[in-house]
């Protein structure tokens, strides 16, 4: 059709990633208000008409944040898309790109959760330029100990919270690249993210051991049968 | 006691159970459903503690790693001492807590006495005993010894306290349970166990 031209498509990626900034600078800004609220003791030390004028103001900005929220968190699902968690995904689809980053993008979070770790800010960007800078090893335990590498060099999860340990980013990669490592069948990622998760915690000593990509390479060869 | 109870409990696996078993995601669900099947026959739950039990379970396959010997022969044996290894981690990690007290168990039973630590015992024995069936199509030694050691509470009074103190000592009381003199010394070190045995 002459002078058709295609629809402008924006790149979903960019998009996804500044609504999930947004919603994470909500839910920070969500919890520090609830803290506020009912932990500093800040509005009681107030004499009490101006107490329960604080509380009040508090709970609707809260209100108004957790809508916000949920209205960030809808259209980043449902607009722009997303990916499913898939039985499918191995290490050796490094070459899909975008569709790679998407799925690590929601392992981290569902092992970030099973952690205990939220919130924290996951950066799909970053994992797309981490498999983009990494060249497929000597087997999958190489492919995933290069890769391993190039997330946490990419700050692939920032921002996290408090109570989490100096190693937890650490922690929540090598059990995503476990469970990519793991035999899997329909229906059983979800059981095997959680025990890639549980074991990595498990495995945290070594994890924090393992100072160079061979050692990691190794240390994935012994464990992701056993996920 | 020569059937080990809720064996039906173990999830089923295309796998064979001694790869089965090696994987967390089997573990956790046998070690679920079979808390749960006790639980229901003595009338109280559990509660797991998943982080501990995948800390047992990696322990487990680190000291059996670290252990596992070369010669073919000593196969058979080492399935044996594996399960005591086994139980070494679940005790040393517990991850079980009922949440009341086995209302359904004789006041006087191991079961009432230390509810947790008579779950994972028996978890430990029917998993060893459905694998070797499966491996060797053989039954451990389960004769009447078990019986009057299981029923014996002095015997699980002594786990429980030295268990504290050693966390080897569970070892040798599966190996205990299942026949044999255990090397108290050193009940955790398979060839400690085997030179004793071979005299």
């Amino acid at each position: 059709m002459p002078g058709h031209q295609a629809p402008f498509l924006p790149d979903p990626v960019p998009l996804r990633e500044a609504l999930r900034g947004l919603r994470h600078l909500l839910r920070r800004g969500g919890e520090t208000l609830r803290d506020t609220i009912t932990g500093t003791g800040m509005t009681e030390a107030l004499p009490r008409p101006a107490a329960s004028l604080a509380q009040s103001v508090l709970r609707e900005a809260e209100g108004i944040a957790r809508q916000m929220d949920e209205a960030a968190s809808d259209l980043a699902k449902t607009v722009l898309g997303g990916a499913d968690l898939s039985a499918d995904a191995r290490l050796s689809d490094l070459d899909t790109g975008p569709a790679f980053a998407a799925v690590i993008y929601l392992a981290l979070a569902r092992v970030l959760d099973r952690l205990g770790i939220r919130p924290a800010f996951i950066s799909e960007s970053a994992a797309l330029r981490a498999l983009s800078a990494t060249s497929p090893g000597a087997d999958d335990a190489g492919t995933a100990a290069r890769l391993t590498r190039a997330l946490l060099d990419s700050r692939v999860i920032r921002d996290i919270g408090p109570e989490a340990g100096a190693e937890t980013g650490a922690i929540a990669v090598f059990a995503v690249m476990l469970w990519l490592q793991s035999g899997r069948g329909d229906g059983d990622d979800t059981d095997a993210l959680a025990a890639a998760a549980d074991l990595a915690r498990a495995l945290a000593p070594e994890i924090a051991a393992a100072g160079d990509e061979a050692a990691l390479a190794q240390l994935y060869r012994s464990w992701a049968p056993h996920v | 006691m020569s059937d080990l109870p809720h064996r039906e409990a173990l999830p089923p696996t295309n796998e064979p159970l001694r790869i089965a078993v090696r994987r967390l995601r089997w573990f956790r669900s046998a070690f679920a459903r079979y808390a749960a099947a006790c639980g229901a026959g003595l009338g109280c739950g559990f509660m797991i503690d998943e982080p501990r039990l995948a800390r047992a379970f990696a322990n487990w396959l680190k000291a059996i790693e670290v252990q596992r010997p070369k010669d073919k022969s000593e196969r058979r044996d080492f399935f044996e001492f594996a399960a005591g290894l086994m139980l070494r981690e679940l005790i040393a990690e517990m991850p079980l807590a009922a949440t009341c007290a086995p209302g359904r168990a004789d006041p006087a039973s191991a079961a009432a006495f230390w509810p947790e630590g008579y779950v994972c015992t028996l978890f430990c024995l029917t998993v060893h005993a459905a694998a070797l069936e499966e491996e060797f199509h053989a039954s451990p030694d389960l004769g009447p010894h078990i019986s009057s050691d299981i029923a014996d509470l002095r015997q699980w009074w002594s786990l429980r306290e030295n268990a504290h103190h050693d966390r080897s000592f569970p070892a040798g009381f599966l190996q205990m349970l299942l026949g044999h003199q255990p090397n108290w010394s050193m009940p955790d070190v398979f060839r400690a166990r085997l030179e004793r045995e071979i005299g």
